[in-house]
This record gives C-alpha cells, structure tokens and sequence, in this order.
C-alpha cells in the first residue's frame, strides 16, 4: 500500500504528557529575584545617619572658647559618605573645622592643630556638606578597606569630631553655637546584606531562567498534536491553520501586556528611583545622572528587545494571515474546478 | 444532487483522501464508516460527488455496490493536496 502524500505532512501524536514542577520553581526563582532587587533598591536608598554627639562642656583655652562634637568609635567610610552640619552662634560669629582621632587628642592636649579643610570662619549660622575625606587629614590616616570604594577609620585611634570656637571675651557662654552634625552614609554599602543581596539576585534570575526553560519544555511536550487520530490529515491541517493563527494573535495581546506591565510600566518608576538612589549613594553630581543613565540603558536595551520580537511575531501573524487567504482562495478556485 | 448548496471541500476530501489510501473499491456502508458521517449526510455527499464525477458507483459480480475514484476525482485530490503543500509550505510539523 502507498503511503498517501497528506499522511506524509503528519506529525507524531503520540506525545507524553508530563506533570512537572517547572512553574513552582521558575516562580520561586522570580520571588528571589524581585524579593532581592526589592530589598537591594531599599537599601541604596536609604543612608545611615550617625549624629555626632556632645563631647564634654565648653573649655576655654587661650582666650578661645571650644565646644566638640564627636562621633566616637570604629566607623566605616564608603568613598561616597559625607558629614554635614549646621551651627549658629547666638551672639557673635565663630569658627567651625572638623579634625580626625588623632588631631583632636592633638587639640586636647594643647598642641596645635592645622585642619586644611574645610574651616569656616568667622559666620554666625552656616550649613554645609563635606565630603568623609576632605574632613580627615592627612588622608593616610584613612586605612583602605576590603572594598575598594571604602575606607576605614584607623582602629587605633577611630572618631570623627566637629569643633567650635568663638572669642572668649565678656559673657562668652551666652554665645554657645546652637550646633548639629552627622555623619551620612550608604546603609548599602555599610550592611552585611550588600554582597549577600546581589548573590541573591543572581541565585533568583537562574533558578527562573532555569524554570522557564523546563516550564517551556513542559508545555511543548503537554500540546495536543497538530493531527488527533480522529481527524484527517487535510482536515487536521485545516484546523491547524485556524489554531496557529488564534494562536499568535493570543501571543501577540501577551507580548503587548508583557511590554506594558514589564518595560513601560517602568520608566517613571525606575528612572525618578534611580535618580533617588543616584543622589543618595553618590556626593558627585554626576553620580545621580550615571544611576538615572544605568537605568535609561537597561530600559532602553529592554525596550529594544521588544520591539524587535513584537515586530517579528506581527510580521509572521501578518504572513500567516496571507497564508491562509491564500488558501481560501485556492479552495474556491478547486471548488468552481470541480463544479465545472 | 438537490440540497447540498455548499459542500465542504475538507468533507470531500475526507472521501477523496480515503478511498486514495485505501486504493481499493469501497462498499458503500464501510465508505459511511470510514468518513465518519451520519447518513443522511453522507448520501447527500455521496449523491454530489457522484453528480460532479468524482467518484463512480458500479455492481460487483454479487450485485454489491461498490464505490471508487475517478480519473477526475484523482486530479482534484492530487490538486487539494498540492493546495495544502503550498499551504504548509516549509512548516514542519
């Protein structure tokens, strides 16, 4: 018996069908990743902030009253961390400079000191931000940390203090500065969860991908078979065609919801968060525009993809809908040939 | 054939594509089983396809009905088949 050409087309229907724990797991695996991100996000930014705290009453020393504020103990540095303060002498104006462990045992026991920046002199009020490393000097007393973009206070002498002085002359206490100061960091770069987090993330992104890979193969494997035993070949192909098409337009409304909630969706959330993270993390200006830039790309790159699938799977619906009119045509064609 | 105003191509060829594999006469009953169609249907597209030549009925020795292709029927399935090979195309399946 000759095998009938339409039988040729036929595909094999005896496909397994397989219960699998594929979804669970890529599941699972997107819970680590966004939980991680999540918690990463909320941590760069959020900064830690260390007030400084009074150290002693006012002394005067050589016709210059002094009063200290101090952040005592081991402190760690991120490379992006600043002190700010704010003060205001009541009466007359003072001066304000920040001095290192070392420098202020120096000031203590009546050496003198040189702090080179940033010394403010002779205002009233005043409010400003500096930088961790401008403050300590000379920067050798900073000791380099595991990370690269950290630092961390000498062990053997660790503190951080904030000095004010006003001319010890007449009712000199009434002029005591109203002052603050603290020191800000990244908590990120400062938490334990900042090299565990990231590990995390990747941990989470593989053991999705992983599962929407087995997920995919599952269901490939679950798909009833173009031709059912009951059909034949012309009439299973016929349905096919239906299928396929209803079958990529459904793909289609997918991939547009997928753009929408997955890409789109995101770009007034993550570039105003990115320019948050940018301006917490980072001193320098142009750290808020790399963040807000980072995210740009990696939307843009996504955005891209997109677009170049979604054009893809509408020019194959488009040519399959051409197919199939094609088809229809031809069936009238056969139809007038066999009424002729 | 009176009532049958639009056939099905696919139900045609439901016949056309059975009896081309089979490659033998059928009895008119096991043809009604094969294309899996009540009779009433399957008379009106016997009747038709019958009207349009595409298949022949003749009596076997016993008197039996038998049916089988004709040359046109022949060509019009070879022709479906070339329209759904233009179809499929390269799909693989």
């Amino acid at each position: 018996m000759s095998r009938d050409p339409l039988t040729q087309l036929r595909g094999d229907s005896s496909t397994a069908v397989h219960q699998g724990t594929a979804a669970p797991i890529a599941l699972a695996g997107l819970v680590l990743l966004g939980t991680s991100l999540f918690l990463l996000g909320l941590l760069a930014s959020s900064a830690r902030e260390m007030p400084f705290e009074s150290i002693g009453n006012e002394t005067v020393v050589n016709e210059t009253a002094r009063v200290t504020l101090g952040l005592v103990g081991h402190y760690s540095i991120p490379h992006d961390s600043y002190v700010e303060a704010t003060y205001r002498f009541p009466v007359s104006p003072g001066d304000a400079y920040f001095l290192d462990c070392w420098a202020y045992l120096d000031l203590v026991q009546g050496r003198p000191v040189s702090p080179e920046a940033p010394v403010i002199r002779g205002m009233r009020e005043h409010e400003f931000r500096a930088p961790v490393e401008d403050i300590i000097n000379p920067p050798a007393r900073l000791l380099a940390g595991e990370a690269v973009d950290s630092f961390y206070a000498d062990p053997r002498c660790p503190g951080l203090y904030a000095v004010f002085e006003w001319p010890a002359s007449g009712d000199w206490r009434a002029n005591r500065p109203e002052a603050r100061a603290q020191f800000v960091s990244s908590a990120l770069f400062d938490s334990p969860f900042s090299a565990v987090l990231p590990a995390l993330a990747a941990l989470g992104a593989i053991v999705a991908f992983i599962g929407f890979t087995l997920w995919t193969k599952e269901r490939r494997a679950r798909e009833p078979s173009v031709v059912t035993p009951e059909e034949t070949t012309a009439e299973a192909l016929y349905h096919f065609a239906i299928r396929t098409e209803a079958w990529l337009v459904r793909t289609r409304r997918y991939l547009l919801m997928a753009g929408f909630l997955g890409i789109f969706l995101w770009y007034p959330l993550l570039l105003p968060w990115a320019w948050q993270v940018g301006d917490t993390v980072g001193g320098a200006p142009w750290a808020r525009w790399a963040f807000v830039a980072g995210a740009a790309v990696l939307l843009l790159g996504l955005t891209g993809i997109w677009l170049r699938e979604f054009r893809a799977l509408d020019r194959e619906l488009s040519d399959w809908r051409k197919r199939v009119a094609r088809l229809r045509r031809r069936e009238e064609e056969l139809m007038a040939q066999i009424e002729s | 054939m009176a009532d049958l105003e639009r056939p099905d191509l696919y139900v045609v060829a439901r016949f056309l594509e059975r009896l081309w594999r089979d490659q033998r006469v059928y009895r008119k009953t096991d043809l009604q089983l094969a294309v899996r169609l009540n009779y009433r249907v399957y008379k009106k597209y016997l009747d038709w396809m019958i009207s349009k030549d595409l298949i022949a009925v003749s009596r076997d020795a016993e008197g039996v009905e038998r049916i089988a292709m004709t040359p046109k029927g022949m060509r019009t399935y070879d022709a479906f088949v070339g329209t759904l090979r233009e179809f499929v195309g390269d799909e693989r399946f």
